[in-house]
């Protein structure tokens, strides 16, 4: 670790370093590493931290029960590896199964199709919401154009500007009977 | 492992066999049985080779991504069935035949096992790759597909869980 890539960081990211990664300097990212070792010299805190970091890490030590399992390599289970390898996939080929993979989930899984249903019921509601206002718009509209009839209907009977008609509904001549 | 991605047999077979035991304990850990852990492994450098022209895609270092495999085989064979055997009781018996010495070591195993496995599955995975597996922490945090700052988070809360139980057991 030279100095040109090493990282200037507080003491409090030294006790961050002690808590997540032990008190091998070993196990601490590259670039804290000289500026972490430097603080602890100069902080009887951090190197108090430090020893009960070891504790702990002498206990995961003494507790890896791989110590036992650990053996050299089994060739013959290399071999078995080695022996039977499949073709090589071409470039891009397992990325674009891993994308249709994901579709493939993204379609059966619940939480997006929570998400379709939920979108699927507001275009709905405001589907409907639309149809409602135009439904109301055109009924008003269609209530301006009776209006309209109506008062023409009123002016040609007031000023006689049309031959009467026999047939005008009764309705219509009720409301030009005086009181 | 370019020479493997573009096919050459021999630069994958010196592949397996600097990661094969490393890897094999790691699934050891997980599924419970030796020869399931040897399946795992069997199955992770396959998917490597396989895989292999799109790895420089991946952004990951060889060990990595086998790691990656191999947990993610892992997690998927746990789902299909429970464990039967608990990895420390096969390593016990592996072990009987060899006389250990060390009865205090035994117990001690046996103990910090047992408060591993009380860990959540990402806290321990977080722990077992950085103590006992040795990866960076950014190896270790691409096999858990998280963040550094998520790997350190999951590595201080273990710690945080084991050191009270170390304490537990002190006292008692």
């Amino acid at each position: 670790m030279n100095s040109k890539t090493a990282k200037l960081i507080s003491p409090e990211r030294v006790s961050e370093l002690l808590d997540c990664y032990g008190a091998d300097p070993e196990a601490w990212p590259d670039d804290e590493r000289a500026t972490a070792l430097a603080l602890i010299q100069n902080s009887t805190q951090l190197k108090n931290l430090q020893t009960e970091a070891r504790q702990l890490d002498r206990y995961l030590t003494a507790g890896d029960i791989m110590q036992r399992a650990g053996k050299p390599v089994d060739m013959k289970l290399v071999s078995r590896i080695t022996a039977n390898l499949p073709a090589q996939d071409k470039p891009g080929q397992n990325l674009m199964r891993n994308n249709r993979a994901a579709l493939k989930r993204s379609l059966f899984d619940f939480s997006s199709w929570t998400g379709m249903i939920a979108a699927s019921i507001a275009v709905f509601a405001i589907s409907v919401s639309i149809m409602e206002l135009q439904s109301t718009s055109g009924a008003r509209q269609q209530s301006d154009v009776s209006q309209a009839e109506l008062d023409y209907w009123m002016w040609q009977q007031v000023t006689g500007e049309v031959e009467s008609d026999d047939e005008e509904p009764l309705t219509m001549m009720v409301l030009f009977e005086p009181d | 492992m370019l020479a493997v991605a573009q096919g050459d047999q021999a630069a994958f077979t010196e592949i397996v066999t600097r990661h094969l035991t490393p890897v094999v304990n790691f699934a050891w850990r997980y599924v419970g049985r030796r020869s399931d852990a040897e399946d795992v492994a069997q199955e992770a450098f396959i998917r490597l080779w396989r895989h292999a022209p799109d790895w420089e895609d991946q952004g990951f270092s060889v060990r990595s991504w086998i790691y990656r495999i191999a947990y993610n085989l892992c997690i998927d064979e746990l789902r299909k069935r429970k464990p039967v055997t608990p990895v420390e009781d096969e390593v016990s018996l592996a072990s009987a035949e060899q006389p250990d010495e060390d009865l205090y070591r035994d117990q001690r195993q046996q103990q910090v096992a047992a408060a591993l496995n009380e860990l959540p599955e990402r806290q321990r995975t977080a722990l077992v790759l950085c103590v006992y597996q040795g990866l960076s922490n950014r190896d270790a945090a691409t096999v858990l597909d998280v963040s550094i700052e998520a790997l350190e988070s999951l590595l201080s809360r273990a710690r945080r869980m084991l050191r009270n139980k170390m304490t537990e057991e002190a006292q008692s």
